[in-house]
Parts: C-alpha cells; structure tokens; sequence
C-alpha cells in the first residue's frame, strides 16, 4: 500500500509539474548496450508516439519527447522490447537490453519449476520439439516418444500395476518396490490423473529430464526420470493465430494366429487321453453341473451307447477343424478407427495474452467398444502492471466409453473350469449359437422344468445387453502470480487445482446371460406348490461406481537473476505443499430397470441356497468405499553461476517429507542434492578448431532416494468389510512392523559432452553416466512360521552399479532442395549386482528377470535358469542337475537351488544396447521420415508347454508338436514328452530351464511419417501453411535374433496392431 | 526488501512451521489403515472370519487318514503332492501356503492381538471387552497350536514328550525373532496354559458362534487333554462344558432331501471353525469316496446313513458337515458328549458312559426304532464308544489325532491304500504319523525335520 502511495504522490507532483512546464520539451540522448556482453548495439529502434529513430553504428541515440512522462520504446530483433518513462532530459541515458531467448538455434528447457536456455545447462536434458511430436498420430502424448526421445525405453512385456502404469522407463528404473514410473509434469505441477485425458495437441514441447539434476529438482518420485508437458501458450504482441487439425488413424485387427496356441485337433487327441484315463470322472460326476467340453460330451454319449461310432468320429472331426479364433475374426473384432479434430486461436496485445483450443477424438475399438474425448483449454496472461503478470488457466476434458464385444482370452474359450479352443460362436449362416460356458446344456435345459429362466449363453449376442459405460469428466485450473520486485528478484506464486471425476455403471440387463443365472440360482422352487422366489429380483443388475480424484498444489518461489558483462547469477528457492485426495465408492442396485430408473429392495443379510448345488449363499452387495489423501510437503533451492559463458557451477537441493504411515515425522524426510559444471571449451580463446566449432563439457553428481511405500514402524491393520455371517466390524493385519527398513539411495554421475562439427551440420551430444544404488529393496524370504501371509518381505537386499552411455546426433547429410537429414540415438546401458545382502534359508529361485538378481557381478535383472541336461533319451523327460549329478528328481533340484551357484545365468533381461535412427528427408514440399528402432543384447523367457496347466485349465501351447514321442526325438527338440499322470515339479523345471530362454535383439520399423507442406504461396494468403500428411506405425519387425519368429516386445500376445493415419494440419 | 517480501517469506515460514507441518504430515494416508490402537480395533483383527474361522486350509491330517479313498482316475488326476500326501510321502515339499502356514497365520494376528493389548488399559466399562479380546487371542492361539500338533508332531506321550519334537512356540509378532521347534511336552503345557487363562477371561457364552467363549474353551481344553490321555482332566473340562451348554438335535427333524442337511451355526455348535480353501483337496467330499466298511457300519435305522452321506456313482460321499458345503472343524456338544462317554468308560464308571453315549445316540436314531446301548464290561462299553465316536465324527479333522493316540494306548490301527495296484501301508506308531514340515521351514536353522 505504502508503495501505490508513493506512485500516487509522484504522478501528482508529475502532472503538477507538466502544467508549469507546459509545451516544454525535453532531450534523451545516450547509448544502448547489450546486457551481458557490454558491446553497444546499432541498428535498435527507439520510437515514442511520435517519432522513431534507429540507434548509430556505436549505439548512441538522440530523440526529442513532446513532454515528461513519455515512454522510449526500444526494440531490436535480436533482443527484448524495452520501455523507458522519461521525466527530464537527460543526455547520458544506457538502456540495457536483454538478449532475446528463443533464438534460432537455441532451446529453451523447462523443468516445470524454471526455465533457462539449453546452453546454460550442466544436466542432462532432451528436448523434443513440436515438429518431432507431430511425426506421430494417436491420442495419447506419451507414446509420441517412441523412437524419438533418448534412453526412453518402451517395453509392453512388464505388467502394470499400481507402481507401475506406464509402459515406458528413463535409464532404466532405480527401484523395484517404489514407484516406477518417471515422472509426468504438465506444465508447473505434477499430473495425476489419467494421462489420456490430455489432448496431445494441446502439447507445444516436452522436455526429459534424466540425471541426478532431475531428482534433485523433483524429489522423490523423480528418481525414474522426468517428462516436463509444456502446453501451447499465447504470446505477447502477437497477432491473431489460428491453428486446425484433423486426421484418421485406422488400426489393424489384431492378428490373433501369433499366439501359440495349440491346434484343436492336438488339444481334442489330448482331452481323449485324459477321458480314457478317467481325469475327468470327478467332472463328469459333478453335483455343481459344471460345463464339459463340446468332446467331452460326445465321448460321454458314445459311451452311454447314444450316438453311434460313426457319428461320433465325424462329430470329433469337426471339432478338431475348428478354430475359435476365426469365429473371433470373423464376428468379433474388427479394423479399430480413431478420428481427431483440434483448433486452437492464440495471439496477445500488449498486456494480455491468450489461448483458446478445443479438440474432440472418437475411437471405434477392435471390439467395436466406442469412446469419445473432448477437451477445451483456455489460458489468459495479464501484464496489468509492468512488473507483475498473472495467468489464468483451465483444461477441461470429458470423456464418455462404451464396451463392446468379448475380448478374445488368449487360450479359448471358457468351459466350466478349462479353456476350449474349438469353440463356435455361430453357425453356418452367421447365427449366434449358445456356449455351455457354467453348465452343462443337459442341466440347464431341462432344470426347474420351464420355472425358471433361459439359460443359455451366446457370446455373440450377449455383450448387446450387457454394457459398462464410463463418463469421465477433468478439470484442471490454475492461477500464477509472478510479480517483479526489483531488477533481479521476482517472487512467484502458482496454484493448480486438478480434480478427475469417472462414473462407471456396469449394467446388465435381464437379457444378459449374467442377470439371467444369477436370478436362477437365487431362485427357490416349492417342491409342492410349483412357485417360484425370487431372491434376487427380475430385473437388471446394475454396478455404479464413482471414483473421485481431486489435488491442490501451491508453490511460492524466489527466482533471482543477475547478468553482468561476465558473469551471471541464476537462483531460486521455495517451497511447495501437494495435497492428493482419491474417493471411490460402488455398489449394486438388482431389478433395475433403465427405463423406469426403479430398483428392487434385496435381502443382504441372510444367506439363501442356491438353486444347483444348494449351498447357501450371500447375495453380493457390491458395495465398496475408500478414501486415500497423500500429502507432500517440499522445500527446494538451486543456484547456478556462469562465468563469462564459459563456465558454470550449478547445485540444487531438495527436502521432501509426505504423510507415510506408521513412519515418524523425522524419518518422512528425505534430502536431495546435485553439484554441476559446465565448460563451453570452445568459447576458450586458445581453442582454435574450426572442424568441431563448438565444444561443451557438463557435468552432475548428485543423490536420491526412494522409500518404500509398504514400510512401516509399527503393526497396521486394515478395515475390510464385515463378515456377513456376524457383521461385526473385521480387520485384517495390512503391514508388518518392518522397522530396520531404511531409504534406498541412488547416486548419480552424468558427464555430457555438446558439439558440433563444420557449423552445425553434425551436432549432438554424448553422456556417460553411472548410478550407484544402495540398500536396494527387494523380496526376501522370511520364515513364515513367523505367520505373515507372504513367505517374503521386502528387505533392503542389494548394491548395484549402473554404466551407461546416451548418444544423440543429428546430421544434416545433404542440403539444398533436396535435404537428408538423419537423427541418431543410441543408448548403452548395463548394471550389475555389487553385492547381496543375503539371509540364511534363502531361496533363489529361477525366473523372468524382474526381480533383483543375487547373482554378484551379474545384471540387476538376470534371468536365472534351471541347468539343463537335455531330454533322457528313453522317456523324453527334462533332465537338470543335481550337485554335479544329473537328475531328474525336480523337486529336489527346486529345493536344492539355495545358492546361487545351484542356477545358471541365462542372460540379461534388458537391452545393453538401444535407440533409434530416424531419416528425414526433404524435397520440394514433400517431407519423408522413417523411424527405426533397436534392442539388442538381452534375453526373454518364452513360454511353452506346461502340461499340468492343460491337463488341469485346459491351457496348451503350441510347443506340444514339438514334444518328445520318441527315442531320438531328443536330439531335435528340448520340449518334453507328454506323460500323465502328471509329475511334480516337472513342467516348473523345465519351463524355467535354460531352453526356454531366447535371445531378444530386434530392429523394428516404428513408423513412417510422408508430409506435403502447401504454403501460402499455393493457397494465395488464406493460410500460412497447410501440411497434409500420412503415418504408419507398428510396422513390424525387420530383423529379429530368435528363430521361434516370437516379436520380444510381445512374446506372450499379440503384437501392436499396424496403424495408418491420414491427416491435415494448417495456420491460419 | 518491500513490506510483500517479508510477507510472504513469513507465509512460506508459517506453512512450513514444525508443527504445522506435522500436523499436515500426520494426515492418515488411506481412511480403512489404522494402528491398532484401541480393544475395538483388536476385537476386529480377532473377528475377521475369514482368517479365523474361514480360511483355515488345514486338511494334511484329513488327506492322510482312513475315513476315505480314492479311485485310481481320480488319484491320477490330482497333482503330485496331493497324491504323495495320500500314500504318506509328502516328504519333500515347498509349496505355499500350506498347513503349517495356516496354523500360524493364525498364531501371528494373535500375537499381534496380545502384543498390542499390553499398550491398551481397560477401564470399568470396558472390562468385558478388554477380557474378551485377550482371552479370544490365546484361545485363538493355542487352537493353532494345537491344530500344528496334531498334524506335525507325534502322538503325546508323557514318558518321551520332553525329547519329541514340538511345535514352534511363536510368542510375539516380532517376525525377526527366530524360530525354533520346542518339546512336545513344552508344546502342549503351552496350549494349555493359554486355554486356562482364556477360560478365566471369557465370557460364558460368545456373541457369535465365530468368537471363542468360556464354553468352548472347555471344550478344547477337553480335546487337549484326551489327545494326551490325560482323561480325568478331560472329563473335567468335558463336564464343565457340558454343564454350560448340553444342546443335541434330534436328526428326525433335520430335512433329508436337503443338499446340505445340517444348518450353519445350529445348536450343537460351541465354536464354528471350516476349511474353506483346503490345502490338500483330496480328503474334500467333491472327491472322496468315504470308506466302505465304515459306511456299512451305520445301522439302517442310524439317521447319520442318510443325513451324512449322499449317494455317488461308485460310493458314497459325504454332505453332513456343520458348514454345510466346507467341512466343519469345530467345537460342538455331540464331541464332548462322547469325550465325557470315553473317559467315564475309561475309569470304569460303565453305566454314565452308556448313559451320555444313549443320550446322544437316541437323537441319531429314527424315532421309537433305537434300541440303548449295553455293554458287559466298562472296556465293551468303551469300544462301542470309540466306534459311534469314529462314526458321530466322520471328516472333522479329529480321526488322524485318533488313530495316534489310540495306537499309543494300544489300538493296533494300521492304514493301507490301495492305487494303481500299489499297495502303500502305514503301521501302528510309524514315524510318518508325524507328517513332515516344509522343507524351506526344515532349512532354517532350529527347526529340524521330523525323523523318519
């Protein structure tokens, strides 16, 4: 207040003055100067309202101002717009002006807290640009990094799971039991929701950041990388911009005939085998009516003398022709479609700025599910004053989807308790037919005597009346504040509000086969009066859940900046607090009706039986709530000097504490450092070398950690829902008091070294780093005498070592009309277990690589083996080791496997070597890019048969052509014979021997991006420029180092569809 | 520095004060976590069904004894374990979860019950509740024991229960304490240390079937004492029980054509307590055949004929559990009648034995169609007892422990299954009675297999 005071007084002793000194004029006159470098700049503009001058070749200036009070406007194309409000005349005026940023070959980094030109960096960031971005289609950002970004590493084959969403990892992932994603930061703040609710056109760039400079800005969860989402923006002083999109992607069907499954005809010969050995008698006997197999049945009629021999071998025939899969092509799925359309209108003026876009995605799925995505995004900047800028923001995304038909499971479909793959979904003319999948069809078509409902199944028709529609609605709002307190300060507040409401409801109606059994087996029929109860009502049944997401993040900041002719000073500091509120809660309405919006009242309390088997049963209420809050609270400082360009001394430290439970509030805290130095060698005046003109040297050391979400002090319970038999309030013990858990640590080393060869036509950048983990988590066994409900607990258990390399290179190989422009990046990355904190009775057992492996010296994430011996030649079992003896007691080989030295190192589980080279080439207004991408030296484990799992669930593989059947065989083939009754131990041992472990390398073309630029020139001023573009991706493999022809990134399913898009992309 | 600076250095300040911050850290993460803090929130880990009296998948000693068999199809369909532990040689085996973690899924909530409980003081009004929650838990804890007993360890004997090996006596929640095999004789003086302390603190009768109580801590402490032969204490506590609680059905009102005869929680029932996910499934009524001559040994007239047993294609299968589809393992009044019977014969006392045997008996039998019991000597009476005793208490994880200790007094109960044409034979007092623990448990130092 005081300060506006003080203004006020001022403007009135100003115009006080203006009245005495009416119609005098005043003389300015001086000399402008680069801020930085001191040199005098020539050729600036300094105009008032009414006159305009450019500065001299020593950048002295004269100009004469109507009256007091009026503003020197000083522009240069090279530096930033300055204002001077001039009261007297003055002749020895310096204007210093500010280099303008965005120069052309500078990038300018965002790391969501600051932003600061790539050149002063001294950690290790990639910048991908919006051209890049756009080389691919789809709705979803992330994936547009593919082949593009550095050390970015996709890969399908892990499964996702709550610390784990994302399908791609930075450098490889620094902890097993913590959060594993990198880090997504849309614009200032973490972003929480779902990743697809963003409109990847709403993108301007994205910024990765990879070394200990990233966890030391980001905290905790930065350990795994950081991708910075930079939004488009409105610039001040801007005209009017439009931008339009739209484009087609049309996906492939899924080519289900990659799986390897096994042949129907094998699979009928096999349940034939078990038939004749009585395996299923249990089955057949069953009192609960469970469902058998289409030959199953026909061998139990032929047995019972009701069909006679010929028919049930042409029966069986028939069967084993059939594949379900091409019931599944044929009706089932189908070419997916995805339509996008997205405008944006940006411009500023003076003291506002803005952007307005919206952008709507409609997506017709393999399984003809549907689903739709609009968003609107709106951003304001005002300069009401010359020192202080505020923004407003909102994104607003609503999303609405709609199921469709039944995926394919992968193995067949289900019967009873085993998979069938020779199912038929329709007959000859295309008409659903009814699947026995629960009961037998002699149960079910004779049961209650015409009392009760249709019983039947038919997979093709029944998703018709059974429908999950999702509604999603997003919103995310914020408001900066960055206000300028003096030349070098400036304070800066930002709020960012996200909430993410998603409401499911899973209906199915009384058509549906679901509803239809459920009321039949809730049904009671009065032996003596013939009528019929209804426990559960006759309607539909209706699942509603809503689930709620809302986050308040608040940031205050100090940013000090301070240029001299030498040196500069760039610093900040602040405080953060987050806090992340998730809400869910479901339950079941039955008799529902969506017509009349009426359900039915049902009895929870009491258990009724059910109709086959009798047992009594509670109706299930759906019903389930939860409420999680996640609080953070962080305080944070950097700081970077640069001394006359040429050197640069950076550090930055984090403290990040949050609300882990059962844990003291000292040990929530855990700090974060980095030290930096940068060197531009070629700015040295002793460098002299014109082939490699420019040369920069940067460095990072710093540390992070990563705590366990699970550790706790103290014993924790959790409440579950009471038993029904009691209702008595129920909990079940969640942690275990886990004290002597401590943090993990992770050191990091980043050397980077910037260059560019003959002006720019090759540059890039190489980096080494290496990361020292400590105090790894990761499962040990434990004595489960001890009564906990695992028989391992996460333990600080390993060292590791990391050792990497990123290259990045971009050549421009040919320029003029036609250009050849190639980008290369290749990442080099191998780990090692230094040391393995092991406990007595440890099992080291043998697997997929992905847990930590105790093997010293070995890959963090070795695929252990069982050794094997080969097949015995006279039955075709597997044959291990036991000792130095061969052996073929697999149970004794499992247990004997205490040591690692007991287990063969197979290989390592992730790629040493990976990256991509993309090719651009240039012609006229044509723009070709070709994406390849590689994976070499590493292993995967492929499946194969398992007999117990298709004796038992009726699961194959189509390995089992490739048994043993006779002496001899094993001199061909690894994969053992087929012996029933089955032995223990034996498909364990030899799915998880040495021949099941297959070499990974592969080149694979990602995609192909064809462009045709109509600039303004065609179009006669209507557009700035028009691009009509098409892009295929997921174009397949082009060489692969297995034989079994098996896609590594897809070893167990169905590899990427191939996607082709079409599109138009225009300014206006 | 303006005035706006200090301001906000000072909000930054305030926002990050220790307290404040504290308080802000100190939010609960997820709503249903909660430290047990409270007798109500122990009460809970002690009512969780599902654990307690649910998820028990005991069933080594129900798979290894003689109150059933398999045909060879359905033998050869099972897994190899399930198939070792039918012939008695489950020796070498990992496999989780198995019984011995059932048993001390249930030890540990305990502990975790009892070590929590020393934190929490009871006032007058929460007395009972503060008595419930410590008694439920040694109660609940010596079950478990004695369930590892009776499947792990050898009949006892107090001439060698000092050197015979025990159970692990895990007595705290702490998982870093190692484990290691105590005596059976420290074993059992445990159990029933635990018992008689729960008996003192619990109520006469529970709330639900699911929590223990007074009355079925009698109960076992009965079933304990006649595993040891110790049948003076055992007709004590058997008559303690039966003093509180005497209830029997009449099987003539009981449905016949019923899937499942016999109500859950009906009044015989003392303490409910089912395998609901049975570790060997083999001993499961979806597969057992149940023997032969001992289903020809019900009488026509005998109601359990047809209220037990259903029939199947090759034999006869069993549906009479107290949990209707999951086998009952419980404590109920029909037991500790015959218990009370058993140890009355045993000390020579014929005619109560008869007695309490009729009084049960008459209710098994189709009305006006039972002829009493007699018997010439107290040791006729008792074989007809240990008979209707194997009969009464077909499939409830009671014959194993049976046939142990009554080999000891001398019985002469050998097994023999027959599969593929093998013959696999278990004599009297074999060491395999013992049934091996795991052997990833067998690898810890302290905790030694069984000998065999």
């Amino acid at each position: 207040m005081k300060n506006k005071g003080y203004i006020l007084v001022v403007l009135l002793l100003i115009v006080h003055q203006m009245n005495l000194r009416a119609q005098e004029r005043l003389d300015a006159s001086g000399k402008i100067l680069d801020i930085i470098t001191r040199q005098t700049i020539p050729g600036a503009t300094i105009s008032t309202k009414n006159v305009k001058t450019t500065s001299d070749a020593d950048g002295s200036f004269y100009v004469t101002l109507s009256k007091p009070g009026d503003t020197l406007t000083i522009t240069h194309t090279s530096y930033e717009t300055e204002h001077i409000i001039i009261n007297e005349t003055n002749s020895a005026l310096i204007i210093e002006m500010r280099p303008k940023r965005k120069e052309l070959n500078e990038v300018l980094i965002s790391t969501g807290i600051q932003q600061f030109p790539k050149e002063r960096a001294t950690g290790s960031f990639d910048f991908i640009d919006n051209k890049t971005l756009n080389l691919q289609s789809g709705t979803n950002v992330l994936n547009r990094l593919k082949g593009v970004a550095s050390s970015v590493l996709f890969d399908d084959t892990k499964t996702t799971s709550d610390n784990k969403k994302l399908d791609f990892s930075i450098r490889g992932s620094s902890t097993i039991n913590g959060l594993q994603d990198p880090l997504i930061i849309l614009d200032n703040f973490p972003y929480e929701g779902d990743i697809n609710n963003i409109n990847p056109n709403d993108i301007e760039s994205i910024t990765i950041l990879k070394d200990a400079a990233a966890a030391s800005i980001w905290g905790t969860r930065a350990g795994n990388g950081v991708v910075v989402l930079t939004t488009k923006k409105g610039k001040f002083n801007q005209p009017l911009k439009m931008g339009f999109s739209a484009n087609v992607i049309v996906s492939e069907k899924p080519d289900l005939y990659q799986l390897s499954q096994m042949s129907s005809s094998d699979y009928i010969d096999v349940e034939q085998l078990l038939y004749s050995q009585g395996a299923f008698s249990s089955l057949i006997n069953d009192p609960n009516q469970t469902a058998l197999s289409p030959a199953l049945e026909i061998f139990l009629r032929r047995a019972n003398g009701q069909i006679p021999q010929s028919d049930s071998a042409s029966l069986i025939n028939n069967l084993k022709k059939h594949d379900s899969r091409s019931d599944y092509l044929k009706y089932i799925y189908q070419a997916a479609i995805t339509q996008t359309y997205s405008l944006n209108i940006r411009g500023g003026g003076e003291k506002m700025s803005y952007l307005i876009s919206g952008g709507y995605d409609h997506i017709v799925g393999y399984l003809n599910e549907r689903s739709s995505r609009a968003t609107v995004h709106l951003e304001n900047t005002y300069r009401p004053f010359r020192n202080m800028q505020v923004l407003f923001g909102a994104i607003y995304t609503g999303t609405n989807s709609q199921s469709g038909r039944p995926a394919y499971s992968g193995n067949g479909v289900k019967v009873g308790n085993r998979f069938v793959p020779y199912i038929s979904l329709a007959d000859d003319n295309g008409n659903p037919l009814s699947v026995a999948t629960d009961y037998r069809n002699s149960y079910t078509d004779t049961a209650g005597n015409g009392k009760l409902l249709n019983w039947n199944y038919y997979p093709l028709s029944d998703y018709r009346y059974n429908t999950i529609n999702t509604i999603g609605k997003s919103l995310l709002a914020k408001i900066n504040l960055q206000y300028q307190i003096a030349r070098e300060l400036d304070i800066d507040i930002k709020y960012q509000y996200e909430s993410e409401i998603v409401t499911s409801r899973n209906l199915d109606d009384i058509k549906s086969y679901q509803t239809r059994n459920m009321i039949n087996l809730f049904s009671e029929i009065d032996p003596n009066t013939g009528v019929v109860t209804y426990h559960v009502p006759y309607g539909g049944i209706l699942n509603r859940s809503d689930n709620t997401l809302s986050v308040n993040n608040l940031r205050g900041q100090i940013n000090f900046s301070k240029e001299k002719v030498n040196q500069s000073i760039h610093a900040i500091a602040g405080g953060e607090l987050k806090e992340a509120i998730s809400k869910s809660d479901a339950n079941t309405l039955y008799g529902y009706s969506d017509d009349l919006l009426t359900s039915a009242t049902v009895d929870f309390a009491n258990a009724y039986p059910t109709y086959i088997s009798g047992y009594y049963e509670f109706i299930p209420n759906g019903v389930n709530l939860s409420e999680q809050t996640n609080r953070f609270l962080s305080l944070f400082a950097n700081a970077a000097y640069s001394y006359k360009e040429k050197y640069t001394v950076s550090a930055s430290a984090r403290r990040d504490a949050s609300n882990l439970f059962g844990v003291s509030t000292n040990d929530k805290w855990k700090p974060f450092w980095s030290f930096g130095f940068a060197w531009n060698i070629s700015k040295e005046h002793f460098y002299k070398n014109s082939f490699l003109s420019y040369l920069r040297l940067r460095t990072t050391y710093g540390s992070s950690g990563n705590v366990d979400q699970s550790k706790s002090a103290v014993t924790v319970i959790r409440y579950i829902s009471p038993n029904p038999y009691t209702n008595f309030p129920a909990a079940q013990i969640s942690q275990y008091a886990n004290p002597s858990l401590q943090w993990e640590s992770v050191n990091t080393l980043n050397i980077g070294l910037d260059f560019s060869i003959f002006n720019r036509v090759v540059s890039g950048s190489v980096e080494y780093f290496q990361k020292n983990g400590n105090n790894l988590f990761g499962p040990s066994p434990v004595d489960y005498t001890a009564g906990l409900n695992n028989r391992t607990i996460t333990k600080n258990v390993a060292s590791m070592e990391a050792n990497g390399l990123d290259i990045a290179i971009q050549s421009k190989n040919i320029n003029g009309q036609f250009q050849w422009n190639t980008n290369f990046l290749l990442t080099y990355y191998t780990d090692k277990t230094t040391s393995y904190y092991s406990s007595p009775g440890a099992i080291f057992s043998p697997g997929f690589g992905q847990t930590i492996s105790p093997l010293v010296g070995k890959p963090l994430y070795s695929i252990l083996s069982f050794r094997s011996a080969g097949l015995d030649p006279s039955t075709g079992d597997p044959q291990g080791y036991l000792g130095k003896q061969i052996s073929k007691d697999y149970n004794a080989i499992a247990n004997s496997a205490t040591s690692p030295d007991s287990l063969v190192y197979s290989g390592n589980s992730s790629p040493k070597f990976f990256g991509s080279v993309n090719n651009i080439f240039n012609w006229k207004r044509f723009s070709l890019s070709v994406d390849i991408t590689f994976k070499l030296g590493y292993y995967f484990r492929k499946s194969t048969i398992d007999y117990d799992n298709l004796f038992t669930n009726g699961v194959g593989h189509s390995d089992f052509q490739k048994r043993w059947q006779k002496p001899g065989d094993e001199r061909n083939t690894s994969v053992p014979s087929m012996v029933y009754p089955n032995i223990a131990g034996r498909d364990y041992f030899y799915n998880l021997s040495e021949a099941t472990v297959v070499k990974g390398d592969h080149i694979r073309l990602e995609f192909i991006n064809l462009s045709y630029n109509l600039s303004n020139r065609v179009l006669k001023g209507s557009f700035q420029d028009l691009e009509i573009y098409f892009n295929a991706a997921n174009l397949g493999i082009l060489w692969r180092a297995n034989t079994d022809k098996l896609d590594p990134d897809y070893p167990y399913t169905v590899s990427a569809s191939k996607t082709y898009a079409l599109g138009v992309r225009a300014n206006f | 520095m303006s005035r706006q600076n200090i301001k906000f250095f000072i909000f930054i300040l305030l926002i990050l004060s220790a307290s404040a911050c504290k308080k802000y850290l100190d939010k609960k993460p997820d709503k249903s976590l909660q430290v047990p803090s409270s007798i109500q929130d122990l009460q809970a880990v002690l009512d969780n069904g599902n654990l307690m009296n649910g998820h028990y998948g005991v069933s080594f000693d129900e798979s290894s004894a003689d109150n059933f068999y398999l045909k060879d199809d359905v033998f050869n369909s099972f897994n190899q374990e399930n198939r070792n532990a039918y012939v008695w040689s489950n020796i070498n085996y990992s496999n989780y979860p198995n019984d011995w973690s059932y048993v001390y899924w249930v030890v540990n909530a305990a502990n975790v019950v009892l070590d929590n409980l020393q934190n929490i003081s009871f006032t007058e009004q929460d007395e009972t509740s503060w008595k419930n929650v410590k008694g439920s838990a040694l109660f609940f804890r010596a079950y478990g024991f004695l369930q590892g007993a009776y499947i792990f360890c050898k009949a006892y004997d107090e001439n060698t229960a000092d050197q015979d090996l025990g159970m692990a006596l895990r007595l705290s929640s702490d998982f870093n304490v190692p484990s290691k095999r105590a005596s059976l004789s420290e074993t059992y003086s445990r159990i029933l240390e635990d018992l008689k302390d729960a008996a003192s603190l619990l109520p006469d009768f529970p709330q639900h079937d699911f929590r223990p109580s007074k009355v079925s801590t009698f109960a076992l402490l009965a079933r304990t004492f006649l595993s040891m032969r110790m049948y003076d204490s055992c007709y004590n506590y058997a008559n303690l029980a039966l003093q509180l609680k005497s209830d029997l059905m009449d099987y003539n009102d009981i449905s016949q054509t019923a899937s499942y005869p016999f109500a859950r929680f009906n009044k015989e029932v003392y303490f409910d307590n089912t395998i609901a996910q049975p570790n060997y499934y083999l001993s499961h009524p979806y597969y057992a055949l149940v023997d032969t001559v001992l289903f020809q040994s019900y009488d026509t007239n005998d109601l359990r004929r047809v209220l037990y047993f259903s029939s199947v294609t090759n034999g006869h299968s069993f549906k009479g559990s107290y949990a209707q589809y999951n086998p009952f393992i419980g404590l109920a009044t029909d037991e500790v009648y015959l218990m009370r019977a058993e140890c009355e014969a045993r000390r020579g006392d014929k005619n109560d034995a008869l007695a309490d045997l009729n009084t049960l008996m008459s209710r098994r039998w189709i009305k006006g169609l039972f002829i009493p019991f007699s018997a010439a000597t107290p040791k006729d009476a008792l074989d007809i007892i240990l008979r209707e005793r194997r009969k009464e208490l077909i499939f409830r994880n009671i014959r194993w422990m049976d046939i142990k200790r009554l080999n000891l007094d001398g019985e002469n109960i050998s097994l023999k299954r027959i599969e593929n044409g093998q013959a696999f034979e278990l004599e009297p007092n074999d060491s395999h009675f013992a049934l091996p623990l795991p052997s990833d448990i067998t690898a810890l130092p302290g905790m030694p297999q069984n000998p065999y």
